[in-house]
């Protein structure tokens, strides 16, 4: 392989992150493009739950299989981005007992481990729960951080030898005598063009999936469908929470840090970007919640938020709910498409690893490179944010981030968005979202960094509509007055919606 | 016991009413949940900085107040009329002269001040002595302070020099204490009011700045010895200083609403905090009394011949908002649910419709019935809680708050206040 000719790995997600690693640990030349920033699509929209592997016992018994495999061997390498909450799987008193009985067969069957909880005490642990609980049972379900996960990966991968390119989106292919040998790229932050010639394409682009492959002419059917989240302020739950029933809206309840992810639904979305909620939605969700929370509704919501699955459908296959969670790998080269390109489409962020495993072993085979799989033997260098110091000022007291984490943070990657720094360190993620500390970074990042002054005024502009994506749809209570807060800061005390003129 | 007259609400809005009832010789109390939320007000008087959707600062704005018709019929000021604004706002200034903080200035013409990222935020009345058309002067230099961690000297710095297409110096000082955290104005400010503090600040402002015609120093320079930090600070400097509001709580802004609330005590006005208040009971359209209901499970009623409603709006909690109505706490009074609630842009130069929403009410500033007619004969609202206007994009906080405030509390005392 021309040291000139890199495989193009086209997505910085979990997958397209893994498949840089397992390449990189192989020594294979890589290059992976991301459209914005790592995990901000799909793998930085979920509920962050590593799944044991029960919520497809029944019906998907290969995902289970997988699932639980992948979910020992991420405990091992992947350590620092997993919180071990532990799960229950939650039967209420109309709750089928033949399927449970199933349930419990099935987890057995794919080596799940399972473990009756008593309802007392699941209630002692979690006061908020319904009093109808009829059975429960304990799993090894875990919470997990998707953007230090997929950090870590592409940082294990530069460390190898891959190119990582954030903010840089594919515009198209050159594809020669059914090979692509090239592929143009643009910055989205400075509008310029690069060209990047390359010996193989892997997309892992996600709901992105279907508009990367039919650049190069292309047909692969995959749809987007688009679940919604909730965030509560609190930390309700100690273990993840499972609805036990065939899977349905709203019965995964996921705590991280301080606050409480709560999911999803699953509807057809109208492209791989659609994000936007309606509070109707939110209603929906917060009302089949009831069952295991009676007073969710009464609790305080900080965000809603979107995420859009890669679902793959090929003709006379089923959609939405009833479509395969397996992965699919799609070689271009059948059916006289590309020779050079592979998809990798569906799946699951727990299963990551396993699929850039497969993806790459094709890889290899094509490229003629020897080498096996590591990655599941080495750990993954995740970032990890420095605990706050005694005595430094914080910027972000809800998180106790101080100005040296700040930092850190910026050490060596270039400042794109206030967002990057909070998905890395978790700033303006509690209860006051960034009112206070959306502004003292940005006055920190303006004099470290130098920036001009229109560059800071951009960094809050972009902060503050982008957060007001996720308190939008649920503008009520707590959060109505908090939105107001933040407008009388930026608006009323600092003019901030005048700053472009 | 029984009141003249009993302001719900110790915002500027619920100050200023009893203000006016004090003025008018009426026994006065002042119920509110928290200590009155003026501490995230810019501390100026601005009365209208933005007509919504324009992209151009008003500049003079007692002649543009007409304007606000384009965005909202409703506005509070399009009620009250321009002739009550005008001499609300001389009140405003007899006011401020008599609880000692004068200020200066009139609603025909808006001065520009700098905020803490260097925008330009048109008021049009602002403590005397902080009185300056930032855009005329040439040497301006800025002063941080090291500890003070919500003020931003360099980015104020480079965006006002930016817009006024000149160099601005940067300064820091520091106060040299050990605090084990960041500092906020309020700390600042206490610490500004010991003399030996004091000076170090000034000996290190005498090096480094360049003779400059005006220094700009984030809102901390004192409470109640405010002349006095402020002399010695400008002696120190040879300059005039500018205060520019800190993240909340923003000291001038303390400044006044403290000083208020300080005169109406001594005026004997009873205050009653930390509780929350709803209605006891009317008689037809007359309003006989509040519950308040102290912390634990204490309460009382007090009635009162008419009543003030300043509770705030959704920021101040006098409204609650649900999924699909918004409720008002005290009175359950009607209240205007605008359709569509928000918009997509936070930042939008128009407004946040939800800003809007509020309790309708008549020129004497009476709460209406969706049908139009009067809900109490004896209850007047003020400020935030008034519908059709968002203070946040218009500018206009501070002069709503005063302006509805002062009148209500006339009306309530029986006295009517000029219309056109």
């Amino acid at each position: 392989m021309a040291k000139d000719r890199p495989v193009l790995i086209i997505g910085g997600g979990a997958t397209g992150s893994g498949i840089a690693r397992d390449c990189a640990l192989r020594g294979i030349d890589c290059i992976l493009l991301e459209q914005g920033d790592l995990a901000t699509g799909t793998s930085g929209r979920f509920h962050g739950l590593l799944h044991s592997g029960a919520r497809y016992a029944v019906k998907d018994p290969a995902s289970a299989k997988e699932c639980i495999a992948e979910n020992r061997i991420l405990r091992k390498i992947a350590a620092p981005c997993i919180t071990d909450t532990g799960g229950a799987f939650i039967a209420c008193s109309d709750d089928d007992d033949r399927y449970i009985d199933e349930w419990l067969r099935a987890c057995g069957a794919a080596g799940i481990p399972t473990e009756v909880i008593s309802a007392s005490e699941l209630r002692y642990e979690a006061p908020l729960l319904t009093s109808g609980i009829k059975k429960a049972y304990a799993v090894p379900d875990a919470a997990i951080d998707g953007f230090l996960l997929t950090a870590g990966n592409c940082r294990d991968a530069a460390r190898n030898g891959a190119v990582i390119k954030t903010c840089c989106r594919l515009t198209g292919f050159t594809v020669e005598d059914g090979s692509i040998r090239s592929a143009t790229a643009v910055n989205t932050r400075d509008g310029s063009e690069e060209r990047i010639d390359c010996s193989f394409v892997i997309n892992a682009a996600g709901p992105w999936a279907g508009e990367i492959s039919s650049m190069a002419g292309l047909d692969l059917p995959v749809s987007p469908d688009r679940g919604i989240l909730i965030a509560f302020n609190h930390v309700f739950t100690k273990r993840v929470l499972n609805r036990l029933r065939p899977s349905g809206d709203g019965d995964i309840f996921v705590p991280h840090h301080h606050v409480t992810i709560f999911g999803t639904t699953s509807k057809p979305a109208k492209g791989p970007d659609d994000y936007e909620i309606d509070s109707g939605e939110v209603m929906e969700l917060l009302r089949i919640g009831r069952d295991l929370v009676p007073s969710i509704e009464e609790l305080r919501i900080i965000r809603a938020f979107a995420g859009v699955r890669p679902l793959y459908t090929p003709p006379g296959a089923e959609g939405g709910r009833a479509a395969t969670r397996e992965f699919v790998l799609v070689d271009h080269e059948k059916g006289g498409g590309v020779r050079n390109m592979l998809s990798v489409v569906g799946g699951k962020l727990t299963t990551f690893r396993l699929m850039a495993e497969q993806t790459v072993d094709i890889l290899a085979g094509r490229l003629g490179v020897k080498e096996k799989c590591t990655t599941h033997r080495k750990e993954i260098p995740v970032p990890s944010p420095s605990a706050h110091k005694e005595g430094q000022a914080l910027i972000c007291e809800c998180e106790r981030i101080d100005s040296s984490i700040l930092d850190e943070a910026v050490k060596d990657r270039r400042l794109h968005s206030l967002g990057d720094i909070r998905r890395l360190t978790h700033m303006g993620m509690g209860p006051c979202q960034g009112s206070f500390c959306s502004l003292r970074a940005a006055g920190h990042f303006q004099q470290s960094l130098g920036l001009s002054a229109e560059e800071t005024a951009e960094l809050l502009r972009e902060d503050l509509r982008e957060r007001w994506k996720g308190s939008r749809p649920v503008c009520w209570k707590w959060q109505a007055s908090q939105s107001e807060m933040a407008r009388r800061i930026y608006c009323g005390l600092l003019s901030l919606e005048r700053t472009d003129i | 016991m029984r009141y003249d007259v009993a302001v719900a609400g110790a915002g500027f809005a619920g100050l200023s009413a009893a203000y006016a009832a004090v003025k008018k010789g009426k026994k006065t109390a002042v119920i509110a949940r928290g200590a009155g939320n003026y501490s995230s007000s810019s501390g100026a008087f601005e009365m209208l900085g933005h007509i919504p959707g324009r992209s151009e600062a008003v500049t003079k704005p007692f002649d543009s107040v007409g304007d606000l018709a384009e965005a909202s019929e409703g506005h509070p000021y399009l009620l009250m009329g321009k002739e009550w604004l005008r001499e609300a706002s001389s009140i405003f200034l007899e006011m401020t002269n008599e609880i000692g903080i004068p200020y200066k200035g009139s609603p025909d013409v808006n001065i520009m001040i700098p905020t803490a990222i260097g925008a330009l935020y048109p008021v049009c009345m602002t403590l005397e002595q902080s009185f300056h058309q930032v855009t005329e002067k040439e040497g301006i230099a800025v002063v941080g302070i090291t500890e003070l961690q919500d003020f931003f000297p360099s980015l104020l710095a480079k965006a006002l020099g930016k817009r006024l297409g000149r160099d601005i110096a940067v300064k820091w000082v520091s106060l040299d204490v050990e605090s084990g955290r960041g500092l906020n104005g309020i700390d600042c400010a206490r610490l500004l009011e010991k003399a030996e503090i004091r000076s170090k600040i000034a000996e290190q402002m005498k090096d480094g700045l360049n003779h400059p015609d005006l220094v700009i120093f984030p809102a901390v320079l004192g409470f109640h010895h405010h002349g006095e930090v402020r002399r010695h600070l400008e002696e120190a400097v040879q300059a005039p200083i500018l205060e520019v509001p800190t993240l909340p709580p923003v000291v001038t802004a303390c400044r006044l609403g403290d000083a208020l609330r300080a005169w109406l005590l001594n005026s004997g006005v009873d205050f009653y905090s930390g509780v929350s208040a709803c209605m006891s009971g009317a008689d037809g359209k007359i309003c006989s009394g509040l519950k308040l209901s102290f912390k634990g499970s204490r309460s009382r009623v007090i009635s009162a011949g008419a009543f003030v409603l300043a509770t705030g709006g959704i920021l101040g909690e006098g409204l609650t908002v649900y999924p699909d109505s918004v409720k008002e706490e005290v009175f359950d009074l009607p209240v205007d649910f605008p359709k569509p609630w928000t918009s997509p842009d936070f930042l939008d130069k128009a407004g946040q419709p939800m800003s809007r929403a509020g309790v309708r009410v008549n020129r004497r500033l009476q709460p209406l019935e969706r049908e139009g007619g009067v809900v109490f004969e004896n209850v007047f609202a003020a400020g935030s809680i008034l519908s059709g206007y968002d203070p946040h994009i218009e500018k206009s906080g501070t002069g709503v708050a005063f302006c509805s405030g002062f009148r209500a509390g006339l009306s309530a005392s029986g006295e009517e206040a000029a219309n056109e």
